[in-house]
């Protein structure tokens, strides 16, 4: 990295008066321009770019030499203007390059201009010249491709000397061209370009950047690296690409933009969570989510579905977020860092004037991806031909060969059904008996008063509503020398499309840097965060609810409340229709949860010496969060009027603390550059709460505890808990380069956790990577036309999990008691809590991988590549135990497991003029395999989810569906179930379900059950494109899953046993079995009760899709407009979240998963309910001043 | 500068040397058990935990569900069940019951394994730990008991696992030595060390066991053995030398379950449930499924009803006063099914008092055992060697309820079944009574084999296999520990 570079180097000669006068004059016009420029700057790689310097008495040539080796800067300056051989002190850490020069030069007779990576030295008194000169031969303009003039740029005369630098409005001019030369445009950033200007004497020219991204810094754990030097897997999504999204948390906001990072959206409700997956799941037991680190305080949340913790990040406080996928980036949080790390940072102050940035948005939105239901038309067929099917099976001759025998029809009508029933049924005896056992006709016949519902009621469309999501953020930067500033405020408001769904968020951030001297530095960062999220109780039944409630039903009564669905005895819908909770009354049970919570850094800096700087951070959260339930007792059930009135209060609150304490030491000599760490941390987390539920309100007007009168249980209902845990890590790292061209970095991590045994509390994790610049050997230079930059890496680690409960290995009593009395006087008892298990250690991840960055075609076109195997042992798991030890199960580490997987990153820039468009594109595919699942190898049961050695974790699992026996042929030829029962109707029969005799033992039984799907996706890929033109900015981000299976248990009642009760799909109804449509893929209904047989086969889908996930149009107002109103920037814009989904995916959102947090591993795929996605269209307005 | 690196050098020893005991992170709101159980009281506090899941067994859903669906007392409302028509298969293992039995025998070695490392400094600490090892190892033999009764052979668990590996492995122990080595021992140990009905140091807490608990559970395993003399010798030591106290029948039948009758002179051993404590009965809801149709109660709840063939049993015997108590209502129209809520569970009530104690459970005690089982018991031991003695039994129990004695030539197995059909109807002895007499298949099978009218089906065509008579052993259980072995026939 390290060049030589003053004009005298580029011409290769000492330097003529003339040219000294031409160039003196064009840096002076560069110096205006860009002065002009700095009023108007976005960050720019000098504002972002941070400067760390101790040297002492050292010539200001090794200064400059030493700040080019550690950034992309370049000095330009004249030896005779500039004193370069003086001798100064400089101590900066982290420091702008602007400070670092202003102090270099204070007192100085030297001025600088910084522009982009270019850096200009020269005297004040020569600045001030202006000098024109008029001799021209070819002459043209410089810009770039925004069409904005570029000053400064170097133009050769290929093979010659003769050179000039353009002006401040991009012109330039060239004296004494020979003919047929060849003209050489270069400047520091973008890309060299070669004309040959012929017989043209006028030559304008766009320069286009060069690859931006290797320029960016990027954070790493305890410090930053350009991206030009990373040798390990780190993925980025920059502020850009989270902007104009009117969603709650920052992770679907960055949702397909990152290779081999999945988020599912799986819980789309107002408030609600999405799930990170880091490459796959590596763990059974442990947490599976990735540490997430908020300008280096490692949070402890985790993901919960109903609440996302992480909604208390304020994306539009987000500066860059990194992910550190592999062990050789994250080891460095060892025990944490197992699944991942989301490096998050928040936007800090900057020295100059302040702005102030403000956006406005407001959306609405609506369900999408409904389940496509039936009509009434169509449902009253359905019913009826479940009502056939129950008939037919009663017939005495049901599936005998008697060929004279006069079979019951499918197609009776209702007087021939019930004539046959009463009269030939085994179950005549009721059919004929007075009062309700002449219900058994609707067993077999739709009624009369069913078919005569005047309603038809589209459940969906009735019980949502449109929702409203309002997203305002305000912010204001800026700063001096010693004290710069970030603060901001955001409100964000979403009324979900249920009634009784919303979500509140008030947002603030305060980012305070404060210098005190040239050798220490402070600050502080406040996140305070207040939430209101009202959850609906019985979240996921409501909207299994909507997609099941037969059109019939009526959604309000006559006096237009909603009208009561439950069972009533004597009613119509008796016998007919399954009972409901009217979804429109949700609203009536309360769910409020309200959450405080508030982030805080105190962070210290101090210059040691010229190469080390020694940093302590202390961070806290505190986080209140509040539970109100609240049931009245006039809520209506599926089976009664009213209800026990019950009212919850739950409140936890917590207190965590984070000190690290580390040093940094950084030294480049010649072209050898070491960045070394060495730090310290401790972690105290503690929790309380607080838990109150209490029965029988006299009134269901007041909602608050005092009103309720009975504490069922007084020991369990009316309870405190406190728990604590701790952590202790110690960390190293050295990264080393030579000449940008062979990397090395190695870190080492030595963390205990109090979750572990008394002897096991203490990990190791280290790691080790490696990187090669083959682009640099001279080798590859015949090549370098073609591929600008080509880097291979590899590394290893071993990275931890404690992601498990407290205490595991510490046994413990448990209250309980008994009452031995007469009274109610308690008698208290204790006894063992759990299975202690002393032993218990870290699980860890030993991860490889392999990469590569490659730059085509001047940067066009970049490509990553990345293949990683990982490896987890001694999995946390909860290993069942056999009951007669008193437990069920207990931690124990256990078994091993891998993923592997390859990762494609490509982004090309297709249009690089006053067009503009780029797209990114990333795919992303692993294989998981579990190895083996402990000394007692015996698959792990979750949820329908099967998990046994050689397999994928969590096969979904159950009989292999082949679709419906299709006639008395096929069930006498095939293995059914029940074959011994003597009565056809308790086996298969046409129509119903046929599943494959896994076991061949001739009978269709719970042994066939057998894997039916893989949860995880063949591939998941996510493609954003942008384009720009005039002031016009559109992106459309697209993310795609393909492959997957989704097992849809929670719809079984309606689309695979369906009697006829519920309304069903119309992939289901249009598909199933009837004697006139015998090769149905489905079985037909029956309001026969069900054989149990395993349906599970059918309900089993590909979780594919591709979403149009967020279209975002914006028009900024050009200058000529903004600057009459005084401000920067107005940009008002429309953006559209989810704007298409295509899948095949019958249920409501593909990407469900079924349970929380820890568990989740081993039911993976089940779909147990949903909340809808919903289409966000929202209008907005970004405003600068 | 230097002291400064001096300085932080000097922080991080600093904090790296606190740094084992700063992750030494105890819980602060649940006891170690090593720093525990040092006095008597702390180890009550162990025993309460072996009574505890009594309260689980024998509500809505436990183990009473199952016996009373196998015997012909009850039947399966709505549902074929399995249980009720003998066609259970390895799905039908009612795990619930291996958990909440394995939990009291666990909770029992526990507080066993401490009462025996105790050191008492006193006398009258001896005498409370005494009783309360007592009461320990009846639970215990009592959970084996139920155990292999339901299971046949089961792991026999009798110390604590240190270490939770040797789980594995531990197999099946046959029935004979688990009554040769645990349960009977046991027993006698109960026996032994427990307080005396009207001891003074019990006379608030009627809910313990007691030496006459431990006679009559005694006496019934002698009786499944099939040992009849030490079954009789045992109850004899109840009934005439009145070892563990004074029992005597109450004198109203429908009064012995009322909640202000709790462990009145006839009670052996109740499981104590009171809703102002926190721990509601629901045992009604058992039966009480009839609630929605004619009480508007939300019950969905029903696991049986009573059969046919029960009421026609009373009916034909007159036993109307024991009749109104057990059975009630009798068969009810709408459902075509005897759907009592017997007296037993609770009194008859008007639609808003069900409709609260639907919601917050009752404080009806369950009795396992009263004195006029341990009667009737005596009664079946004398049976062969002294009917004379054995007959008077009886008629003191059918006294009460005003019915004729019955002669000592009357007397026979069947005549003693019928007796305990009808006074313990409902109260968990039936099915194990026509097990330990060998009369199950018989009685069960024609009972699932008769066209009962008003039921309109018939449960089985053919009787009842023998293996169906114990469950299955939970194949959950088997999956984990591979040395479990299936019972056959499942």
């Amino acid at each position: 990295m390290k060049k030589k570079f003053n004009y005298y180097c580029w011409f290769n000669k000492p330097i003529s008066n003339f040219q000294k006068l031409l160039l003196t004059m064009k840096i002076t016009a560069v110096l205006l321009f860009c002065s002009m420029l700095n009023a108007l700057a976005s960050p720019t790689y000098s504002q972002i770019t941070k400067i760390s310097l101790n040297l002492n008495n050292s010539s200001i040539e090794d200064v400059l030499d030493n700040i080019e080796a550690q950034s992309e800067f370049y000095f330009l300056y004249n030896q005779k203007l500039v004193d370069v051989s003086r001798k100064v002190d400089i101590v900066a850490e982290n420091k702008p390059i602007k400070d670092v020069l202003d102090d270099i030069f204070k007192n100085e007779d030297v001025k600088y201009l910084v522009y982009d990576r270019q850096i200009i030295l020269t005297s004040k008194e020569e600045s001030g010249k202006m000098v024109e000169l008029q001799q021209k031969k070819i002459t043209g303009t410089v810009s770039n491709d925004k069409k904005e003039p570029l000053p400064g740029v170097t133009i050769m005369v290929k093979g010659t000397t003769i050179g000039a630098l353009s002006g401040i409005d991009g012109k330039y001019t060239l004296n004494n061209v020979p003919d047929g030369s060849t003209i050489v445009f270069s400047f520091i950033g973008m890309q060299t370009q070669e004309i040959q200007p012929g017989t043209n004497n006028l030559v304008n020219v766009t320069l286009i950047e060069e690859s931006i991204g290797l320029d960016e810094v990027v954070v790493i754990g305890y410090g930053s690296v350009k991206k030009r030097d990373i040798s390990t897997s780190i993925a980025s999504v920059s502020t850009e690409a989270l902007k104009d999204k009117p969603v709650s948390n920052f992770q679907q906001a960055m949702s397909g933009q990152l290779a081999g990072v999945r988020i599912l959206n799986s819980n789309n409700a107002p408030g609600g969570g999405s799930t990170i997956r880091i490459r796959g799941v590596t763990s059974i037991n442990a947490s599976n989510d990735p540490l997430i680190v908020i300008d280096g305080f490692p949070l402890k949340d985790g993901f919960s579905k109903t609440e996302n913790p992480l909604n208390a990040i304020n994306t539009a406080d987000i500066e860059s977020i990194e992910v550190l996928k592999d062990a050789s980036s994250s080891a460095i949080y060892g025990a944490r860092a197992a699944n991942g790390v989301i490096m998050i940072t928040t936007k800090k102050g900057k020295t100059g004037k302040a702005t102030i940035n403000l956006n406005i948005s407001t959306g609405y939105e609506k369900m999408i991806h409904r389940m496509n239901t039936l009509n009434k038309e169509d449902f009253l067929k359905f019913m009826d031909d479940s009502r056939a099917q129950a008939y037919i099976v009663e017939d005495p001759n049901f599936g005998t060969n008697d060929p004279n025998a006069p079979l019951w029809s499918w197609n009776d009508d209702n007087a021939t059904r019930i004539f046959n029933w009463t009269n030939y049924s085994s179950n005549a005896a009721p059919m004929k008996a007075a009062g309700p056992g002449n219900l058994y006709e609707r067993w077999i016949t739709v009624t009369d008063a069913t078919k005569a519902r005047p309603y038809d009621t589209d459940w969906q469309d009735v019980a949502t509503q449109i929702g409203k999501v309002q997203d305002i953020q305000l912010s204001t930067t800026g700063g001096t020398e010693n004290l710069k500033y970030m603060v901001s405020g955001g409100y964000y408001n979403q009324d979900g499309i249920l009634k009784a769904a919303g979500y509140k968020r008030f947002s603030f951030r305060a980012n305070v840097d404060v210098k005190i001297n040239n050798w220490f530095k402070t600050g502080l960062l406040l996140a305070p965060t207040f939430e209101n999220t009202n959850v609906i109780a019985n979240l996921e039944n409501t909207f299994y609810n909507l997609a099941s409630i037969a059109p019939l039903y009526e959604p309000y009564d006559e006096n237009g409340d909603p009208a009561y669905l439950g069972y009533t005895p004597g009613y119509w819908a008796e016998w007919n229709l399954s009972s409901y909770v009217n979804p429109l009354i949700n609203s009536m049970v309360e769910d409020k949860r309200r959450t405080a919570k508030n982030l805080s850094t105190l962070y210290g800096e101090i210059n040691l010496t010229k190469d080390l700087v020694f940093r302590s951070e202390f961070h806290t959260e505190f986080k209140n969060w509040e539970r109100n339930y609240f049931l009245p007792s006039s809520y209506p059930t599926a089976s009664a009027t009213y209800s026990r009135s019950q009212g919850l209060d739950n409140i936890t609150s917590r207190l965590y603390y984070n000190s690290q304490n580390y040093l940094t030491y950084n030294h480049a000599f010649g072209k050898h550059s070491v960045n070394a760490i060495l730090g310290y941390s401790a972690e105290k987390t503690s929790d309380r709460s607080t838990y109150i539920n209490k029965y029988d309100y006299p009134t269901d007007a007041v909602h608050t505890l005092n009103q309720a009168t009975v504490i069922s249980n007084a020991q369990n209902d009316a309870r405190t808990n406190r728990s604590s845990e701790t952590m202790i890590g110690s960390f190293a790292r050295l990264m080393y380069n030579y000449g940008g061209k062979y990397y090395m970095t190695a870190s080492v991590r030595r963390d205990g956790s109090s979750n572990f045994g008394a002897d096991t509390k203490w990990g190791i994790f280290p790691s080790f990577s490696l990187a090669w610049r083959v682009s640099d050997e001279s080798f590859f230079t015949p090549l370098k036309n073609y591929i600008n930059d080509l880097k291979i890496r590899g590394g290893a680690g071993v990275i931890g999990n404690s992601g498990i409960g407290r205490f595991n290995a510490i046994s413990s009593l448990s209250a309980t008691s008994y009452i031995f009395g007469s009274g109610s006087t308690l008698a208290a008892g204790y006894q063992d809590a759990k299975v202690a298990n002393s032993g218990l250690k870290w699980e860890t991840t030993t991860d490889y991988g392999i990469g590569t960055d490659i730059e085509f075609l001047k940067s066009r076109i970049s490509f990553s590549m990345d293949y990683y195997y990982k490896l987890t042992k001694d999995m946390l798991f909860d290993m069942p135990l056999p009951l007669i030890t008193g437990f069920g199960s207990y931690m124990v580490n256990i078994g091993s497991m891998r993923n592997r997987g390859f990762e494609y990153q490509l982004t090309t820039r297709n249009f690089t003029g006053e067009f503009r468009w780029t797209t990114t594109f990333n795919l992303s595919y692993y294989r998981n395999k579990v190895l083996n699942t402990g000394a007692h190898d015996r698959p792990l049961i979750n949820n329908n989810a099967y998990t046994i050695e050689g397999k994928p974790l969590s096969g979904l699992y159950g009989g292999y569906f082949l679709g419906a026996y299709n006639d008395w042929e096929d069930v006498k030829t095939n293995p059914i179930v029940n074959p011994t029962n003597p009565k056809w109707m308790y086996r298969s029969y046409p129509g119903a379900i046929k599943l494959f005799d896994v076991n061949g033992d001739g009978v269709i039984d719970g042994l066939d059950n057998t894997i039916i799907g893989n949860p995880n996706p063949d591939f998941i890929w996510g493609m954003t494109n942008t384009f720009e033109y005039k002031g016009f900015d559109l992106s459309v981000q697209v993310n795609g899953v393909q492959g997957g299976e989704r097992l849809m248990t929670q719809m079984e009642p309606i689309m695979a046993k369906n009697s006829g009760s519920q309304n069903t799909v119309h992939l289901y109804y249009d598909n199933y079995w009837r004697p006139d449509r015998t090769d149905g893929t489905y079985a037909a209904p029956t309001r026969k009760s069900w054989d149990g047989t395993s349906t599970r086969g059918v309900l089993v889908f590909k979780g594919t899709y591709v979403n149009i996930q967020n279209v975002a149009l914006g028009y900024s107002l050009p200058k000529s407009i903004t600057s009459k109103l005084n401000v920067s920037q107005i940009r008002p814009y429309i953006s559209v979240q989810n704007a298409f989904l295509i899948t095949k995916y019958p249920g409501y959102n593909p990407e469900v998963n079924y349970g929380d947090d820890y568990n989740a591993a081993l039911s993976q795929g089940m779909d147990n309910g949903a909340y809808p996605l919903t289409r966000i269209i929202s209008f907005g307005i970004n405003l600068s001043l | 500068m230097k002291k400064i690196c001096y300085l932080i050098v000097f922080t991080m020893l600093i904090l790296s040397g606190c740094s084992e005991s700063f992750l030494d992170t105890q819980p602060e709101d649940a006891l170690a058990p090593g720093i525990f159980f040092k006095t008597p009281a702390d180890i009550k506090t162990g025993l309460v935990a072996v009574y505890k899941p009594l309260q689980t067994i024998y509500n809505q859903g436990g183990v009473l569900t199952i016996v009373e669906n196998m015997s012909d007392d009850g039947t399966q409302p709505f549902a074929v069940s399995a249980f009720n028509n003998f066609y259970k298969d390895n799905t039908n293992s009612a795990v619930a019951m291996w958990t909440n039995y394995y939990k009291m025998i666990v909770n029992a070695n526990n507080i066993i394994d401490i009462i025996d490392k105790f050191v008492p400094k006193t006398d009258a600490d001896a005498a409370l730990v005494k009783a309360y090892r007592g009461e320990a190892c009846f639970l215990r033999a009592f959970a084996y008991f139920n155990l292999v009764r339901l299971y046949g052979d089961v792991p026999k668990v009798v110390k604590p696992f240190t270490d939770p590996n040797t789980a594995f492995g531990v197999g099946r122990t046959p029935v004979s030595n688990l009554y040769s080595e645990v349960i009977i021992p046991d027993l006698e140990s109960a026996i032994a060390d427990c307080y005396k009905k009207g001891d003074a140091a019990i006379t608030s807490e009627g809910a313990r066991v007691t030496k006459g608990t431990a006679l009559t559970i005694l006496a019934e395993v002698y009786l499944t053995l099939h040992d009849n003399t030490n079954a009789a010798a045992t109850l004899k030591r109840l009934i005439v030398d009145k070892e563990g106290g004074t029992y005597t029948l109450m004198s109203d039948y429908a009064k012995i379950w009322l909640p202000a009758n709790k462990f009145n002179t006839e009670s052996i051993f109740e499981v104590n449930f009171n809703v102002a404590a926190g721990f509601p009965s629901y045992y009604f809801r058992n039966m009480s499924s009839v609630g929605p149709n004619v009480y508007k109660v939300t019950t969905s709840s029903c696991q049986y009803a009573g059969c046919k063939n029960l009421m026609d049993e009373f009916v034909a015997y007159q036993d109307w006063k024991r009749y109104d108590v057990s059975l009630d209502s009798g068969w009810h129209a709408m459902n075509n099914l005897i759907t009592p809520i017997p007296l037993k569970n609770m009194p008859p009530l008007d639609v808003a008092t069900l409709k609260n104690y639907n919601n917050v459970g009752t404080d009806y005690n369950f009795m396992i055992s009263r004195y006029a089982d341990a009667l009737l018991m005596y009664a079946e031991a004398l049976m062969t060697t002294d009917p004379g003695t054995a007959v008077t039994y009886i008629n003191q129990v059918r006294a009460r309820v005003n019915m004729a004695p019955i002669a000592v030539g009357d007397l026979n197995i069947d005549r003693i079944l019928h007796e305990r059909r009808m006074e313990l109807t409902f109260e968990g002895h039936r099915y194990f009574d026509l097990v330990r007499t060998g009369k199950a298949i018989e009685y069960i099978s024609s009972d699932l084999m008769s066209n009962v009218d008003y039921e309109k089906r018939i449960f089985r065509s053919e009787p009842i296999p023998e293996y169906q008579l114990i469950l299955p052993i939970p194949v959950t259980e088997i999956e984990k520990d591979q040395t479990l072995t299936q019972n056959p026939g499942y």
